[in-house]
C-alpha cells in the first residue's frame, strides 16, 4: 500500500512536471506562431513581453531569452519611432546577453547579435552605416565558424549587402547570389526542434523576388 | 494514507481552478500612461503588457504571497508584494525614468560631445575627419564649434580668451604634454593624433571634471578605440606623403602597426608658398597599437609612436625685413600610453593608466642653437564606485615626474646658457555625481595638487548639475576653480610662481527635437594669478611675479539640423568680451589671438549620383587686435576680419574591389588675403617709424589630394 502510494505521489509530482515542461513548449510554440502573424510594433513588443515573462519563469531556458531579443528587434522594423529605436535594441542585446550566459559558442545567437546591430543602422545610415555594418558582418562570421549552414546567417549577410551602397562594395548585384545561397541553405535547413530558430525563409524569397529579377 | 492522497489531489485540483484577475494602470510620474509595459508575476508566465492607456490585465492561478513585477524601458524595474487569496486585485503603479535612459539628463554646461547614443551629444565620431577646412586634424575641426578662436598662425586651439596652453589633451584619462608638433614661429602646427584612433570625444570648454586638471581653460578629452573588429590593411596616397597599416585581430588581442612619410617638397614646387623653404617640411612616423582582453570585462590598451620632423626656412628677422634668417628646426618624439580598466564587480570599475613621452626639439637660428628636451613619465589610478542608480562616485590620483632641460648657445657670445628643472607633481580628486530620477543630476568634486617645483598645493572645487526643463529641453550651470603651473618658459627662471589660476561660470540651454539641436551658453571667467615679467628670457626669478589678471565673458550659440536626408549643417555663432594684463602688458587689452564674433556655417550634403559627400565651411571672424608701436596706445589697432570658405569632396568607390576613398580640399575659395597680425621691427627707422611685417599664411590656400584604399581579404 504505502509503495503504491508512493508511487502514485511519484506520478502526480512527474506529471505535474511534464505538464511544466509541456506548458513551456506550448506556449513557445503559440508565441512563435504569433510572430509571423503580427503587423505593429506595439504587437510585436507585447510579444517581446510574453517571452521575457517565460525567460523569468524558466531558469534554464535561452531560447525564450533569444526570441524576446528577436522581438524587440524586429519590432525596430515595424514603424517605431525612430528616437526609441536605440533603447529597445538596448532592451533586446540585454535579452541576448542573458541567452548567451545560458548558451555559450551557439551560431543562433551570433546570428541575432548581428541582427540587432544592422538594426541600429536604421537610427543614422550616414554616419553609423559603416561601423554597424562591420560589426554585424563579424558576428556573421563568427556564426558561421560554428556553423556554416545556418541559413539566416547567409539571408542577413544579404540583407547587410542590399544596403550598402554600390561603391562601399554593395547593392543587388551582389546581394542576390547571396539570398541565392541562403535559399539553398533554407532548403536543406532542419531545425533541432519545434521550437528552436527557423525563421527567414519566406523573408528570404519576399527579398529575392522584389530585388533579383 | 488514502486520505493524503485525495488531500493532495484535491489541492492540485484546487490550485488549478482557482484564478483571479490583477489589473491596473501603469504611468509615469506625472501620470501619463505608459504602454507596452510588462507587467508579470515574478518566475511564473502569468502578466500582460499594457494598452494605449496604461491598462492591462490578466488572470492568474497562482496563490498566496508573490512579486508583481513591472518593466518598462526607460524606466526603473518596480516591484509590489501582492497576496492572493482568490479575490481580483486593482492597482494603480507609477514608475520612475531610470537615470540610465537614453533620455536621462546630462550635465552639458561647457562641454560638447561626440558620439552616436545620447540625445545631448553634439557632434558625431565622423564629423572631425569630414568637416571641410578640419584638414582631418582633431584640433582644426573643433575649430567649427563655438566658443574656439580662429588663430590661423597657430594651427592650436584657443578656447574663450584663454591662450592656447590654457587647452590639455587628455588620452585615456592621461595628459599629454605635447599634443602638437613643434612649430616655427608664426607658421601654424597640427595635433600629432590621428583622429581615427578615437572612438570618444569630449571638448569641454570650462567647467569641467575634478578629474582633470592643469588646464586653465578647456580639456580635450580622447577615449581611444577598442578592440577592432576585424583584419583591415590601409594604404593612403597624398599629395604630402605615404602611409600604411595593418591591424591584425586575435580573439582576445588585436594588433596594429603603421608608417607614415609625408613631405611637403613635391607640393611646395607646385604651389607657390610665401616662405623662402630650404627643407620642406618633412617626418616619418611610426605606431603600434595593441589591445587585450583581460579575463571577462578587462581591457588593456597601449599605442606607442615615435616620430620626427625635419624643416628648415628663411624667414625675414623681425629687426630687420630685409634681412632673412635660417631658421632650421629639427623634432623627436615618443610616447607611450597604456591603460588597464576593468570591472572588479558589479560595483566597483578600476581604471591603471600609465604614459611617458619624451620630446625633443633643436632649432638653428643662423649660427645660434636652441635645444629644448621634456621627458614625462606619468602614473593615475581611478576607481569608480557605482551605488545603484542614484550615486556614482569616483576618486583617484595622479603622479607626473617631468624634467625639462634647454640649452642655448649664441654664436655671438660664444656663450651656453642651460636651464633645467624637474617637477613632481601629485594630485588627489574625488567627485560624487548624484542623478535623481531622469531629470535631475548634480556633480560635487574637487582635487588637490601639489608641486614640487613650485612647492605649493592648490584646491580647486568643481560644481555642476543639471535640470531637464521638459522632454526635449534642459538647463544645465557649471562653477569651478583651475588651476595651472605657469609654462616652462617662465618656471624654468622663476620656480617660485605660484600656480596660474581661473574661476568659470557657465550657463547653458540645451533643446533637442526631431534630430536639431539647439544650444546656447553664457560664460564669465576670472582670472587671476597670470605670470607678468618686465623682459622675456630674463634668467632673473624676480623678473616675473603672478600679478596678472583678466576676465572673459560672452555667449556661444550652436544650431545643427540632421533631419534632411543626405544634408546635414550646422551654425555657430560666439561673441566675446576679454581683457587680460599679463606677460609683457603694459596695462589690460584684449590680446591678439581674440576676435570678439566668430561664426561658423559647416554643411556636408551627399550627392548619391557620384557617390560623394560635399563639404562646405565657411568661417567669419572679426579683425584681431594688433599692437602698432607708433601708436599711443596699447592694443588698440585691428586687423582685417577673416572669411574663409572651405571646400572637401570624399569620393567613395572601389579599386581592385577595394573600398576605396578619394578626397580632396581647397581652402581660401573667395580668394582673399588673410592678415592674422602684424610684427614691427623693434627699433625705428631712419624717419623715426616702427616698419609694420603682416603675419600671413604660408600660401594663398592649400589644397589636399589622397587617395585612401583599405584591402579587404
Amino acid at each position: 500500500m504505502k509503495k503504491s502510494i508512493l508511487a502514485f505521489v511519484f506520478a502526480i509530482v512527474m506529471m505535474a512536471g511534464f505538464s511544466q515542461s509541456d506548458k513551456y513548449l506550448q506556449s513557445m510554440k503559440a508565441g512563435i506562431e504569433e510572430i509571423s502573424e503580427t503587423e505593429t510594433h506595439t504587437d510585436m513588443l507585447a510579444l517581446a513581453n510574453r517571452f521575457e515573462r517565460i525567460a523569468g519563469a524558466e531558469n534554464d531556458q535561452w531560447l525564450p531569452w533569444y526570441y524576446a531579443a528577436y522581438c524587440n528587434t524586429l519590432a525596430c522594423f515595424m514603424g517605431m519611432d525612430i528616437s526609441k529605436v536605440d533603447q529597445q535594441l538596448e532592451k533586446a542585446q540585454a535579452a541576448l546577453d542573458k541567452a548567451r550566459e545560458l548558451e555559450e559558442e551557439n551560431d543562433e545567437i551570433e546570428v541575432m547579435q548581428g541582427f540587432i546591430y544592422q538594426a541600429g543602422i536604421i537610427v543614422d545610415p550616414q554616419s553609423r552605416g559603416y561601423s554597424y555594418s562591420t560589426k554585424s558582418n563579424t558576428a556573421f562570421t563568427k556564426a558561421k565558424s560554428i556553423n556554416p549552414d545556418n541559413p539566416r546567417v547567409y539571408f542577413l549577410e544579404a540583407q547587410n549587402l542590399l544596403n550598402t551602397p554600390a561603391a562601399y562594395g554593395g547593392g543587388p548585384a551582389v546581394a542576390c547570389p547571396k539570398y541565392k545561397l541562403a535559399a539553398e541553405k533554407f532548403a536543406t535547413f532542419k531545425p533541432e526542434s519545434k521550437i528552436a530558430p527557423a525563421w527567414g525563409e519566406e523573408m528570404n524569397e519576399g527579398m529575392m523576388e522584389q530585388n533579383c529579377k | 494514507m488514502k486520505r493524503i492522497v485525495i488531500i493532495i489531489l484535491f489541492n492540485l485540483l484546487f490550485l488549478h481552478s482557482q484564478a483571479q484577475q490583477l489589473s491596473g494602470r501603469v504611468t509615469d510620474r506625472k501620470g501619463n500612461p505608459l504602454p507596452g509595459a510588462n507587467v508579470l508575476i515574478e518566475g511564473s508566465y502569468d502578466g500582460a503588457s499594457t494598452d494605449e492607456n496604461g491598462l492591462f490585465s490578466f488572470k492568474t492561478k497562482l496563490s498566496g504571497e508573490q512579486s508583481l513585477l513591472v518593466r518598462f524601458v526607460g524606466f526603473r524595474e518596480y516591484r509590489q508584494p501582492v497576496s492572493l487569496d482568490g479575490s481580483d486585485i486593482k492597482l494603480d503603479i507609477s514608475l520612475a525614468e531610470s537615470s540610465q535612459s537614453l533620455d536621462a539628463v546630462v550635465i552639458t554646461a561647457g562641454s560638447f560631445e561626440a558620439g552616436d547614443r545620447k540625445k545631448a551629444v553634439v557632434l558625431k565620431p565622423l564629423d572631425i575627419v569630414t568637416t571641410a577646412g578640419g584638414l582631418a586634424d582633431i584640433y582644426g575641426a573643433l575649430q567649427t564649434l563655438p566658443g574656439t578662436q580662429v588663430v590661423g598662425e597657430e594651427g592650436k586651439i584657443f578656447v574663450r580668451g584663454g591662450d592656447s596652453y590654457e587647452t590639455k589633451t587628455f588620452f585615456d584619462g592621461l595628459p599629454v604634454e605635447k599634443p602638437y608638433y613643434a612649430q616655427i614661429p608664426d607658421i601654424p602646427t597640427r595635433g600629432r593624433f590621428s583622429p581615427w584612433l578615437f572612438s570618444g570625444t569630449v571638448f569641454s570648454s570650462g567647467g569641467y571634471s575634478a578629474e582633470y586638471g592643469q588646464a586653465l581653460s578647456s580639456a580635450l578629452i580622447l577615449e581611444s578605440e577598442g578592440l577592432p573588429e576585424q583584419d583591415v590593411t590601409s594604404i593612403s596616397l597624398m599629395t604630402v606623403g605615404l602611409g600604411a597599416s595593418h591591424t591584425k585581430r586575435w580573439k582576445k588581442t588585436s594588433l596594429s602597426l603603421s608608417g607614415n612619410y609625408s613631405n611637403l617638397g613635391p607640393y611646395f614646387g607646385l604651389v607657390e608658398q610665401e616662405f623662402e623653404w630650404e627643407i620642406a617640411p618633412r617626418g616619418f612616423e611610426g605606431n603600434v597599437i595593441f589591445r587585450q582582453q583581460a579575463g571577462k570585462n578587462g581591457l588593456i590598451k597601449a599605442y606607442g609612436s615615435y616620430g620626427n620632423g625635419r624643416n628648415k626656412l628663411l624667414n625675414p628677422t623681425t629687426a630687420n625685413p630685409d634681412e632673412l634668417q635660417q631658421i632650421d628646426l629639427k623634432d623627436n618624439n615618443s610616447y607611450l600610453n597604456a591603460t588597464y580598466t576593468d570591472i572588479l564587480s558589479d560595483k566597483w570599475l578600476s581604471y591603471a593608466g600609465f604614459a611617458y613621452s619624451n620630446d625633443r626639439s633643436d632649432y638653428a637660428f643662423d649660427e645660434d642653437r636652441l635645444d629644448e628636451m621634456v621627458r614625462v613619465a606619468q602614473g593615475k589610478y581611478r576607481l569608480t564606485y557605482l551605488a545603484g542608480e542614484l550615486l556614482k562616485l569616483k576618486f583617484g590620483g595622479i603622479f607626473q615626474h617631468k624634467q625639462y632641460d634647454q640649452k642655448f648657445f649664441v654664436f655671438d657670445e660664444n656663450q651656453n646658457y642651460h636651464t633645467a628643472f624637474t617637477d613632481n607633481q601629485s594630485a588627489l580628486f574625488a567627485e560624487s555625481e548624484f542623478t535623481i530620477g531622469s531629470s535631475f543630476a548634480f556633480r560635487l568634486g574637487g582635487r588637490l595638487e601639489y608641486s614640487s617645483l613650485l612647492d605649493r598645493i592648490n584646491l580647486a572645487p568643481r560644481f555642476s548639475t543639471a535640470l531637464k526643463t521638459s522632454d526635449n529641453s534642459q538647463l544645465s550651470f557649471a562653477w569651478g576653480i583651475f588651476y595651472q603651473t605657469p609654462e616652462d618658459e617662465f618656471v624654468r627662471f622663476a620656480p617660485g610662481l605660484n600656480y596660474e589660476k581661473a574661476a568659470h561660470y557657465i550657463l547653458n540651454y540645451q533643446l533637442t527635437k526631431n534630430k536639431k539641436i539647439f544650444r546656447v551658453e553664457a560664460y564669465y571667467k576670472d582670472y587671476r594669478n597670470l605670470v607678468k615679467f618686465d623682459s622675456l628670457h630674463s634668467p632673473i626669478p624676480e623678473s616675473y611675479d603672478n600679478k596678472g589678471k583678466g576676465y572673459a565673458r560672452g555667449i556661444d550659440l550652436f544650431w545643427r539640423d540632421n533631419s534632411i536626408t543626405r544634408f546635414d549643417y550646422w551654425l555657430s555663432y560666439g561673441y566675446i568680451d576679454t581683457k587680460r594684463d599679463y606677460l609683457f602688458f603694459p596695462e589690460e587689452a584684449t590680446p591678439d589671438f581674440v576676435s570678439d564674433h566668430n561664426f561658423r556655417a559647416v554643411g556636408k550634403y551627399f550627392v548619391s549620383q557620384i557617390n560623394s559627400q560635399v563639404g562646405l565651411t565657411y568661417t567669419f571672424a572679426s579683425g584681431r587686435p594688433y599692437n602698432d608701436p607708433n601708436k599711443k596706445d596699447f592694443m588698440d589697432e585691428r586687423t582685417i576680419a577673416y572669411h574663409d570658405v572651405s571646400l572637401n569632396i570624399s569620393y567613395l568607390t572601389s579599386l581592385w574591389d577595394n573600398f576605396t576613398v578619394v578626397y580632396f580640399s581647397i581652402g581660401n575659395l573667395l580668394d582673399r588675403e588673410h592678415v592674422f597680425g602684424y610684427n614691427y621691427s623693434p627699433n625705428p627707422n631712419e624717419q623715426g617709424i616702427y616698419e609694420p611685417m603682416a603675419v600671413k599664411p604660408m600660401a594663398k590656400r592649400f589644397i589636399f589630394l589622397g587617395v585612401f584604399i583599405s584591402l579587404t581579404e
